[in-house]
């Protein structure tokens, strides 16, 4: 195709040629005459300006169509070219007919279709890989939760980039843990880093080796004891040195070994003293004669009295041993309907014929779920053989510290020697020589055979001890969702802040805030008006930790006028025994600790905050921002600044409004929104710059104000 | 206080003891040493009163309860258990199997007897 532009432009430019020449000859034809005549002027310039005429005519004729076949079918494809670059694949570039470059534009969308064909294989790829991901870490997540051992990931200095909910239950929720907050709060400081220094020389020693480290520190306020086991770590997308703590509370187990040594010590030594008392006697007793009226009196009410205070102390050892028991490391919570479904999968596989279920909602047992399956399971076939029913039904009932755990059936009463006669068969898959009898002595338990409450059905119940499970109280009803409990970019940070100049140039999405809310008895902190209600969130490195949040009624010492109330439904009986502002506002200060405050209208808040600031011991030295300030530098142009206008504008669900935890997430929604809209229109970066500019916007207000 | 009662257990110091309190009470006792006599012997005359030790060989007090009360002929027959280990669920084992009444070991004789007298008079009732 280039040779037929080249050939037509060959072609134009002989054709160009023969116009001149022609012309050169049609004015020589021309000049001929007039230079025959003598006339040269005439002849010389009428044949110039001719000439000069016909050839500027042929080379705009020329450049005109140069510039339609060649000069602008170049510059679309170019242009074309760029757009196809940028993304819009399917664009036609536009070239007059007639043009020269061949095949040009073709090949460009060519390229165009490869080049989008190639970015949606990436783009798949990426997705994949990332759903791939996704899925994995949810997997690892899902196993983190459910791990019944603590786990906590620091970096080298405490502070805390992730832990499970193990590691919660076992190191409290007041304060507990939380990401980036530092493990020293919570135990002690030199246990743990005297195992990181001396793991760190271990690994410096030998780096193949894998190096753990095992401990036992005090447990929170010094309570209980811990076993810990520590492994270094590089933690972060920059591998940062960090540590990870394995925690498992051992206070109830050695509390329990404790109690028991000391009811052994009891028994041993409080039961010698009344034995001799009473075998002397006895002794004296043989010894006196028929006539010894008296001594055998005295001597036989030796024995009575010392075989009371026998009978009285053995009681009391009863008592206490009551309680620890059969407290085997085998047992632990076992919930009744998921053993009534292993109980049911092996009855399918073992003995089709019958047909388990739990009827009624299970309650939770302190047992050995193994042990116990087998044994209902060797129950549950042996009562359908022997009374030629093809249904049991297993319920739980609530007794005095014993669930009772009942099989049932349509149909009489087991006997006894009969159920002896099953108990006392050994069941294999227990262990060697271990009976159905064992598994119930394990915990404490009997069983026995009765009619049921129901006519016509009899049942075996099976007492076993109850687990405390069923009367924990629901966790605390907070947000709902999965609670974030790791991020390791925390990492990163913490040590960007020890070489750091100073907050102000911290970027704003790597900062750590809390976005909080008062509710007031109403709007005039100078003339008495105090905070009844204070609520926080926190925001750590842009994403708002939804199991972290604090949220405390405050009692006002004087009465909240009823319109307040119906502003935010906090009644007078509502914060009766709330504590006083100092003491809550005190605990706000130790959430918060050193990250930056938000809210909106900040002034109005932080001016309740400070009036209580020498009364609870606390000076609030953090930087505010407020997001009231922040829609105005965003937004100028509009005239709503109120919380639900901006959440409206920047299209954020609202729920909850009025209570001081449902504005406080509110305004944490709107803050993270606009937080990217500030540095996309570049207004600030750093916290210093989204300082300045609110500054200036209140400077603004101020004169507006004066007018 | 009279009354019929039969005393069950495989620990003659026991039974001895208690025997020579209740009849000094007023009771006409008597004595088995394991279950299936005593079983026998309340076929042969049912007592008022049966106190029945639970740790027995072969046939233990739990059995000897149920089989008691397995037969209506003898409906009128209280039965108290004794305990050997003062565990709460024995207790409610031998209630749920049909027993009036127990008492746990060691025991104040004064207390059987307290308890016998109740049943006696209980029975009476009926």
């Amino acid at each position: 195709m280039l040779i037929r532009a080249r050939r037509a432009v060959w072609l134009v430019f002989a054709a160009l040629v023969a116009a001149i020449l022609g012309a050169l000859a049609a004015a020589g034809v021309w000049l001929a005459p007039h230079l025959a005549a003598g006339d040269l002027t005439v002849a010389v310039s009428g044949g110039l300006g001719l000439l000069g005429m016909i050839l500027i005519g042929a080379l705009a004729l020329t450049w005109v169509w140069l510039d339609r076949v060649l000069v602008r079918p170049l510059a679309a494809a170019s242009r074309g070219a760029r757009i196809i670059a940028r993304g819009r694949t399917a664009h036609r570039i536009e070239v007059p007919d007639g043009h020269l470059l061949g095949d040009l534009p073709d090949a460009l969308h060519g390229l165009g279709e490869v080049l989008h064909e190639a970015r949606s294989n990436v783009e798949r790829a990426v997705a994949d890989g990332a759903a791939r991901s996704e899925q994995q870490k949810a997997q690892l997540e899902a196993v983190l939760r459910e791990l019944s051992e603590g786990v906590v990931v620091c970096e080298r200095h405490g502070h805390i980039l992730l832990y499970n909910p193990a590691a919660q239950a076992i190191l409290g929720s007041d304060p507990g843990p939380g990401l980036g907050r530092s493990l020293y709060a919570l135990i002690r400081r030199e246990p743990i880093e005297h195992a990181l220094a001396a793991l760190t020389e271990q690994q410096a020693a030998a780096p193949q080796a894998d190096a753990a480290m095992s401990f036992v520190v005090p447990g929170v306020a010094g309570e209980g004891l811990l076993r810990c086991r520590m492994r270094v770590l590089s933690v972060g997308p920059e591998g940062h040195p960090g540590f990870v703590l394995a925690l498992a509370d051992d206070t109830r187990q050695v509390r329990a070994l404790h109690q028991r040594d000391a009811l052994l010590r009891q028994l041993v030594d409080g039961l010698r003293g009344p034995l001799a008392s009473l075998r002397a006697a006895a002794e004296a007793l043989g010894e006196c004669g028929p006539d010894e009226g008296p001594q055998r009196g005295a001597f036989e009410a030796v024995v009575e009295e010392e075989s009371r205070v026998l009978s009285e102390r053995l009681e009391r050892v009863a008592q206490d041993a009551r309680g620890l028991l059969g407290g085997g490391g085998l047992r632990a919570e076992v919930a009744a309907g998921v053993l009534a479904a292993a109980v049911a999968r092996r009855l399918d596989a073992r003995h089709p014929a019958v047909r388990f279920g739990l009827h009624g909602s299970g309650l939770w047992i302190d047992g050995d779920a193994h042990g116990l399956a087998l044994l209902v399971e060797h129950l549950a076939a042996r009562i359908a053989a022997a009374r030629g029913v093809e249904r049991i039904e297993m319920e739980t009932l609530l007794g005095d510290r014993r669930v009772y755990l009942d099989l049932s059936w349509e149909g009489e009463p087991v006997a006894g020697a009969q159920l002896d006669a099953w108990l006392a068969e050994g069941i294999p898959a227990a262990g060697p020589g271990v009976t159905a009898r064992d598994i119930i002595a394990e915990h404490s338990g009997e069983a026995w055979s009765q009619r049921h409450r129901h006519a016509g059905r009899a049942l075996v119940r099976i007492p076993l001890p109850a687990s405390s499970r069923q009367w924990d109280l629901a966790p605390s009803a907070a947000l709902p969702a999965r609670p974030e409990f790791y991020d390791f970019s925390l990492a990163a940070q913490w040590q960007a802040a020890r070489g750091d100049s100073g907050l102000v140039n911290r970027e704003l999405r790597a900062l750590e805030y809390v976005v909080f809310d008062t509710e007031t008895t109403g709007l005039r902190p100078s003339q008495g008006d105090r905070m009844i209600s204070i609520a926080g969130v926190r925001v750590v490195n842009g994403r708002l930790l939804r199991g972290d949040h604090f949220s405390a009624l405050i009692n006002p010492g004087r009465p909240i006028p009823a319109l307040s109330t119906r502003f935010h439904g906090i009644t007078d009986a509502q914060v009766s025994d709330a504590p006083m502002a100092p003491e809550v506002v005190a605990r706000f200060k130790t959430f918060v600790g050193e990250a930056v405050l938000v809210a909106h209208n900040a002034a109005f808040d932080m001016k309740f905050l400070r009036l209580q600031e020498r009364a609870a011991g606390v000076v609030f030295t953090n930087p505010v921002l407020d997001t009231l300030l922040l829609s105005v530098l965003l937004h100028d142009h509009a005239s709503d600044h109120t919380l639900d206008g901006i959440a409206r504008r920047l299209a954020i669900e609202v729920h909850d409004r009025h209570t001081a935890l449902g504005d406080a997430l509110v305004t944490a929604a709107v803050f993270l929104a606009q937080l990217p809209l500030l540095e996309e229109r570049a207004i600030a970066n750093t916290l210093g710059e989204a300082l300045a500019a609110s500054e200036q916007v209140l400077d603004v207000r101020r004169m507006q104000a004066q007018f | 206080m009279s009354g019929r009662v039969l005393i069950v257990g495989d620990e003659p110091n026991i039974v001895l003891s208690l025997e020579f309190l209740l009849s000094r009470a007023g009771c006409e006792v008597t004595t088995a040493a394991d279950g299936e006599a005593a079983l026998d012997a309340i076929a042969a005359a049912p007592p008022d009163v049966v106190l029945l030790d639970v740790n027995m060989p072969k046939l233990d007090g739990f059995q000897v309860c149920e089989r008691i009360r397995a037969n209506p002929a003898w409906h009128a027959v209280r039965i108290l258990i004794l305990t050997a280990r003062g565990r709460d669920i024995e207790r409610e084992k031998g209630l749920a199997l049909g027993a009036d009444g127990y008492v746990t070991k060691p025991f104040a004789t004064r207390e059987v007897v307290t308890k016998v007298r109740e049943l006696l008079a209980a029975g009476g009732a009926d």
